[in-house]
């Protein structure tokens, strides 16, 4: 990209037309009314992009909702981001929740918090420290590790004063990869060459290739083995 | 002098084309190939396998990916071939059908064997002698050297295939399409169709040949690069 580009920059409260730019800083609430084209993105507070978003690098501390398609090298999220879109990204690192109407493609996915994925989650490694009850149509990737975040201690609490229900998992049609670890997920098949499912799983089938463990709290209606031919 | 009518129609439905090909689920295809999960969703991210070869479709088991068996298989074993040499990005540049930035010289088309000396003199005598050629060029020559090459065309349709890709495929420029060369009564005629479509002629109407552009991009960029 060319150095000698404009920045844009948001203080207060504004709007801008998009456009191509070098670096985008908003701080305040600002909105944007087209597509976004530039080397960095910076949000503090709250944001809205009708358009695609295209950046080497974001960074959200606070809210932002893009209309269109969000792609970009690095993305960092404290807060809150709505994609209308796909998000295709190299590393995403989210505090907080997100959500995507289309697909998402990453190469490292981590999170901490809630996420919903209306379509496909496919990262090459992918891991999950769930907060929140979040969802995905279908997970695919290498390595998938779903935690849910909280201590021990503080769970079995949890579990006193509300023994039903309080439903913090993950919940997600189909999980498919090459090692993959789970906790507190419901879906209805897992595939995978090693599977290790923590407490909380429900899941109804499981076909594995190598290695198959299970945790006594792990609810698993049928598994079976896929021989390697 | 003729008057010819050319009737057809177009369906622009997908499920239509997949119905006619066979497809094969993604679990038999891992065992047939011998892949992994990881390295199916790997690929797709780096756009290796179009979007549109994944076709949902729901079983017992809930919903289940299914792809067009011939040509997954074929790509597979491209990948597969060609994953020792480049890397995976520059693979997924030769795959897609952009075309890309290239330029060669008139006498090394000939010595890398891609288009024939008789269709380069066409095309000199058509459009002049440019030292050098982009891809676009070499694309037309090689989809001119196809069908000289197999007899179906002569050299006075060939001038009308050239104005016409000249014209139209711009407008066709990264997308999946199909060149048809077809005749009626003598009368010869050619268009762009755009994938995955389905056209259908009437009777009397001949589809001479059908030309996959995209496939022929993917093989020219693997000889040319």
């Amino acid at each position: 990209m060319e150095k000698n580009m404009m920045n844009l920059e948001i203080k207060g409260s504004g709007s801008s037309e998009g456009g191509k730019y070098n670096t985008v800083v908003i701080k305040g609430n600002g909105k944007i009314d087209g597509n976004l084209d530039c080397n960095y993105l910076e949000v503090q507070g709250h944001c809205e992009v009708n358009g695609n978003v295209k950046s080497e690098s974001v960074k959200v501390n606070g809210n932002n909702s893009i209309k269109g398609d969000l792609e970009a090298d690095e993305i960092e999220i404290h807060g809150e981001v709505n994609v209308d879109g796909n998000l295709s990204v190299e590393k995403i690192h989210t505090h907080g929740m997100i959500s995507v109407n289309g697909n998402c493609n990453a190469e490292s996915f981590t999170m901490e918090g809630a996420f919903k994925i209306r379509g496909l989650l496919n990262a090459g490694e992918l891991e999950l420290k769930l907060h929140g009850p979040s969802e995905a149509r279908e997970i695919g990737g290498e390595k998938i590790m779903v935690k849910r975040n909280g201590r021990v201690k503080f769970t079995r609490i949890r579990k006193l004063i509300m023994p039903f229900g309080f439903d913090t998992g993950l919940t997600t049609d189909i999980i498919e990869g090459d090692e993959i670890y789970l906790e507190y997920t419901n879906a209805k098949v897992v595939r995978g060459n090693d599977i290790e499912l923590g407490s909380g799983c429900n899941i109804k089938l499981i076909e594995y290739q190598n290695e198959f463990k299970q945790h006594e709290e792990a609810e698993v209606v049928t598994y079976k083995k896929i021989r390697k031919t | 002098m003729f008057n010819v009518t050319v009737l057809c129609f177009v369906t622009i439905k997908r499920c239509m084309i997949h119905m006619e090909q066979e497809l094969i689920s993604k679990k038999e295809l891992l065992e047939l190939t011998k892949i992994s999960y990881g390295q199916l969703y790997r690929w797709k991210r780096k756009n290796l396998i179009p979007e549109e070869w994944f076709i949902r479709k729901s079983t017992y088991t809930g919903q289940e990916t299914f792809f067009p068996k011939e040509r997954i298989l074929d790509r597979i074993e491209k990948i597969k071939n060609m994953k020792g040499d480049v890397s995976l990005d520059e693979l997924a540049n030769m795959l897609s059908p952009n075309l890309t930035e290239l330029v060669r010289k008139r006498e090394d088309l000939i010595k890398l064997n891609i288009i024939s000396k008789s269709t380069l003199e066409f095309y000199t005598e058509e459009r002049g002698k440019d030292k050098e050629l982009n891809f676009e060029k070499i694309l037309y020559l090689s989809i001119l050297d196809n069908l000289f090459d197999s007899g179906k065309i002569n050299f006075d349709e060939g001038k009308l295939i050239l104005t016409f890709l000249d014209e139209y495929y711009p407008k066709f420029k990264g997308k999946n399409c199909e060149l048809l060369f077809l005749r009626k009564l003598g009368i010869s005629s050619c268009c762009l169709v755009s994938k995955p479509n389905e056209i259908n002629f009437e009777n009397s109407m001949k589809v001479v040949e059908k030309l996959n552009i995209s496939d022929l991009i993917e093989e020219l960029k693997i000889k040319l690069v």
